[in-house]
C-alpha cells in the first residue's frame, strides 16, 4: 500500500503536497493497484510493471503480509479500549498484540490529545493542518492495517494549552477533567472488559495526565473494567523509566502485575506498523521500539523472540 | 479572583434551506448580534448559504451588515457536493472575507472544478476560499493536495472542526434546527440555528440529561446511585460538561422576550438591550458557594419555563 503521507494524483506523486516526482503510465497504474488487496505479483501482474519499475516505487510503500479490508473497521461492540495520549503510542508499544488480537478482540484506539503537530518534514508539511491531516492519516492507515477501530479527540495537547490558557486557570486540572469525564462516558457507553492506558514512561505530560486521570478513575470504582498499561516508550537504555514508574505505586494498595505477551508471530507487522508513522518517528526511533521488544523477548518467561510487556490492575490487586 | 477576560465569540450560524429563516429567527439573529455588537463583541460570523435565492439574499445582506457594523469577519459556508458558480459569485459580490467550502464527500474533483473556473474569471477582489474536509476517504492528505494543486490561488486547506467523533457523531452537514453543535472546542463559537436560538452544545442532551435522569437513552435500572454521585460531581466540578467549562463561560442564550426588533429583515443594527442572555459567568472564577449558586440558578434557567430546554 502507498504510505499514508505519499499522494498519487493522476501522474504525479506528492510528499505532503510537495511535488516529489512524475511517473509513468505504467507506475502510475501500479501504484492505483497496491490498494492492500492483493499481492505485490498480482498488483505488478495487473499493471504489466516490471522489476524495475516495482524497485523504484518500493520505498513509498508500506508492505503488510496479509490483504488489508478496503474499509475502515464499522462500528460495533469494543471488548477492548486503548487509551494514547500520542496517535503513534498505542501502534508502537502494543501493536504486536493488536495484531493478534484483532480477530478475537473488537478494540478501539483512542488518542486523547492531537495537537498532531510533530512532524520531521516541515517542506512537504507546511501547516499545522497539512501536519494533523497527515497525522490522521497515519492513524487511519495502522487501524485498517491491525483491523481496531480509532477515534481521535482532538483534546489540545500540554504545548498547546500552554499558548491558549493565559489567564490563570489550572490548565492541567481543566485537562484533566475533560479527559476524565470524555473517558468515563466513553467507557459508560462501550462498556469494554479491558482498558489499556500508556504507562508515561517518557514522563511526558499529556501521558502523565492521562495515566493519572485512568488511575484515580480505577481507584475511586469508576472504572468498572480491567485495567491494563502499555509501554508507551521504548525501555532499551535501563530501567529508569520502569523504576520510576513503579514508584508511582509505592505505598499505595494498588500493585501492577507485570507480564508479557509473546508477538513473534506478527513481529514484521509490528515493524511495518512503525514504517506508517514515517512523518513522525525516525528510523532511530522506529529502531528502539523494534529492540524494545526483543529485549522484552528476553524478559519474559518463557523467553520468546519478541514480546511487549504490559502491567495490570485488576479488582484482586485493589483487594 | 479577578475576573478572567474573554476572546468575543464566533458566531456560526446553521441553516441550509429557506425553510429553516423563518422570519422570526431572522429577526432574533439582528437582534442577538445587536445585542452582542459592543459587549462582549463579536470576532466574526459564518453562516450556512441557503439553497433558496430568498433566504440567500437576506442571509448576504444580514452579513453585510454584520460587516459594516461591527468589522468582525464574515463568512459563508457550502458543502462541496452541491458547491456552484452562483455561490461563489454571490460570496464576492456581497464583499464577504471568506467562503468556506465544506468538503463532505470523497470525491473533491466537481467541486474544485468549480473553483478553478471561478479563478479563472475572477478579478483579484475574489473572495478568500477556505476548505473544510469533514469525510476521512479518500484520505485528508489525499483530499490536501487534491484542493492545493487543482486550483490557481492560494488557499486553506484544514480539518473541520465540526466533525469530532467525541461529541457523537454530530456533523455539520446534519445540523438542522431540532440538533446540536458542538462548540468549537477552545475557539469561543457559539452556534445558532437559523431560528435565531442558540443551539446547546451536545454535553446537555446525553450527557447532562442522563445524569439528571430526565430524558436519558439509557435504561431505568442505569440512573441510580452511581450516575448520581457522578453528576454531584460532574456539577461541582463546574456547573457544566468540562468541555464547556474550557470555554471560560456558562453560554445559554434565551429567546428574545419582550425585546424591540426590527420589523423586516436584517434592518439596520440597533440598541436592543433587552436582550436575555447568559453569557460570561465563568464558575471558576467564584467562591464555591457562589459557584452552587450560580449553578443552581443556571440549571434553573436551562430547565425552566422558556428555556431552550424546556418541553
Amino acid at each position: 500500500m502507498l504510505k499514508p503521507h505519499m499522494t498519487c494524483l493522476g501522474n504525479d506523486v506528492y510528499f505532503g503536497t510537495f511535488p516529489l516526482a512524475q511517473l509513468t503510465t505504467v507506475e502510475a497504474r501500479f501504484l492505483h493497484e497496491c490498494d492492500g488487496s492483493r499481492t505485490l505479483a498480482e498488483c505488478a501482474k495487473a499493471a504489466t510493471a516490471d522489476a524495475v519499475c516495482v524497485a523504484r516505487l518500493s520505498s513509498w510503500l508500506l508492505w503488510w503480509e496479509r490483504p488489508v479490508p478496503s474499509a475502515p473497521m464499522p462500528k460495533g461492540p469494543i471488548d477492548r479500549l486503548v487509551l494514547a495520549a500520542r496517535h503513534t503510542a498505542p501502534w508502537l508499544g502494543m501493536g504486536g498484540r493488536l495484531a493478534l488480537d484483532a480477530a478475537s478482540k473488537r478494540t478501539l484506539v483512542v488518542t486523547c490529545f492531537g495537537s498532531l503537530g510533530e512532524n520531521r518534514f516541515v517542506e512537504a508539511f507546511p501547516s499545522a493542518s497539512e501536519v494533523s491531516a497527515a497525522c490522521h492519516d497515519e492513524v487511519e492507515l495502522v487501524a485498517r492495517l491491525t483491523g481496531v477501530q480509532q477515534q481521535i479527540w482532538d483534546f489540545p495537547d500540554d504545548t498547546r494549552r500552554q499558548m491558549l490558557f493565559t489567564t490563570g486557570l489550572d490548565v492541567d486540572d481543566l485537562a484533566a477533567d475533560t479527559t476524565q469525564a470524555q473517558v468515563l462516558d466513553l467507557i459508560e457507553s462501550l462498556r469494554p472488559s479491558e482498558v489499556f492506558a500508556p504507562a508515561a514512561l517518557d514522563s511526558s505530560a499529556d501521558a502523565l495526565l492521562l495515566f493519572n486521570t485512568v488511575l484515580s478513575s480505577f481507584a475511586t470504582g469508576n472504572l468498572e473494567a480491567e485495567l491494563h498499561f502499555y509501554e508507551d516508550a521504548p525501555v532499551i537504555d535501563g530501567c529508569r523509566p520502569i523504576d520510576e514508574f513503579l514508584a508511582r505505586f509505592e505505598n499505595s494498595y494498588l500493585a501492577p502485575q507485570t507480564y508479557y505477551v509473546d508477538i513473534a508471530p506478527a513481529f514484521h507487522e509490528k515493524s511495518a506498523l512503525a514504517s506508517g508513522f514515517r512523518c513522525t518517528i525516525d528510523q532511530h526511533d522506529a529502531t528502539a521500539w523494534l529492540q524494545s521488544a526483543a529485549r522484552n523477548g528476553s524478559l519474559a518467561l518463557p523467553t520468546t523472540g519478541f514480546a511487549e510487556r504490559f502491567w495490570r490492575l485488576d479488582a484482586a490487586a485493589v483487594l | 479572583m479577578p475576573q478572567q477576560s474573554y476572546e468575543p465569540p464566533l458566531f456560526l450560524i446553521i441553516g441550509w434551506s429557506e425553510a429553516e429563516y423563518p422570519e422570526t429567527g431572522r429577526q432574533s439573529l439582528v437582534a442577538l448580534v445587536t445585542h452582542l455588537r459592543d459587549e462582549p463583541g463579536i470576532r466574526g460570523c459564518l453562516a450556512a448559504l441557503p439553497e433558496e435565492r430568498r433566504a440567500r439574499q437576506w442571509l448576504l445582506s444580514f452579513l453585510g451588515s454584520v460587516k459594516r457594523g461591527t468589522g468582525a469577519l464574515t463568512s459563508t459556508l457550502v458543502r462541496a457536493s452541491a458547491l456552484s458558480w452562483d455561490d461563489l459569485d454571490a460570496s464576492t459580490s456581497a464583499g464577504l472575507d471568506e467562503l468556506i467550502i465544506l468538503q463532505d464527500t470523497a470525491e473533491p474533483a466537481p467541486a474544485i472544478e468549480v473553483v478553478r473556473k471561478y479563478q479563472q474569471r475572477a478579478t483579484a477582489s475574489m473572495v478568500g476560499i477556505r476548505v473544510w474536509l469533514e469525510v476521512p476517504e479518500p484520505g485528508f492528505q489525499k483530499l490536501t493536495c487534491a484542493w492545493k494543486h487543482g486550483t490557481y490561488t492560494t488557499l486553506r486547506v484544514e480539518l473541520s472542526p465540526f466533525r469530532q467523533p467525541a461529541f457523537n457523531g454530530i456533523s455539520l452537514t446534519s445540523a438542522r434546527n431540532d440538533q446540536q453543535l458542538a462548540c468549537e472546542w477552545l475557539r469561543m463559537t457559539v452556534t445558532v440555528s437559523s431560528a435565531g436560538e442558540v443551539a446547546r452544545c451536545p454535553a446537555y442532551l446525553d450527557g447532562y440529561h442522563a445524569r439528571d435522569g430526565g430524558p436519558a437513552k439509557r435504561g431505568q435500572a442505569d440512573i441510580g446511585t452511581h450516575v448520581s454521585e457522578r453528576r454531584t460531581a460532574w456539577m461541582q466540578a463546574g456547573g457544566s460538561h468540562p468541555v464547556c467549562r474550557s470555554c471560560h463561560r456558562l453560554v445559554r442564550l434565551a429567546g428574545p422576550g419582550d425585546l424591540e426588533i426590527p420589523a423586516q429583515g436584517c434592518g439596520p443594527i440597533v440598541a436592543a438591550a433587552g436582550y436575555r442572555d447568559y453569557v460570561g459567568t465563568d464558575a471558576s472564577a467564584l467562591s464555591p458557594h457562589e459557584r452552587a449558586r450560580a449553578i443552581e440558578a443556571f440549571v434553573d434557567r436551562i430547565h425552566g419555563p422558556g428555556g431552550p430546554e424546556s418541553p
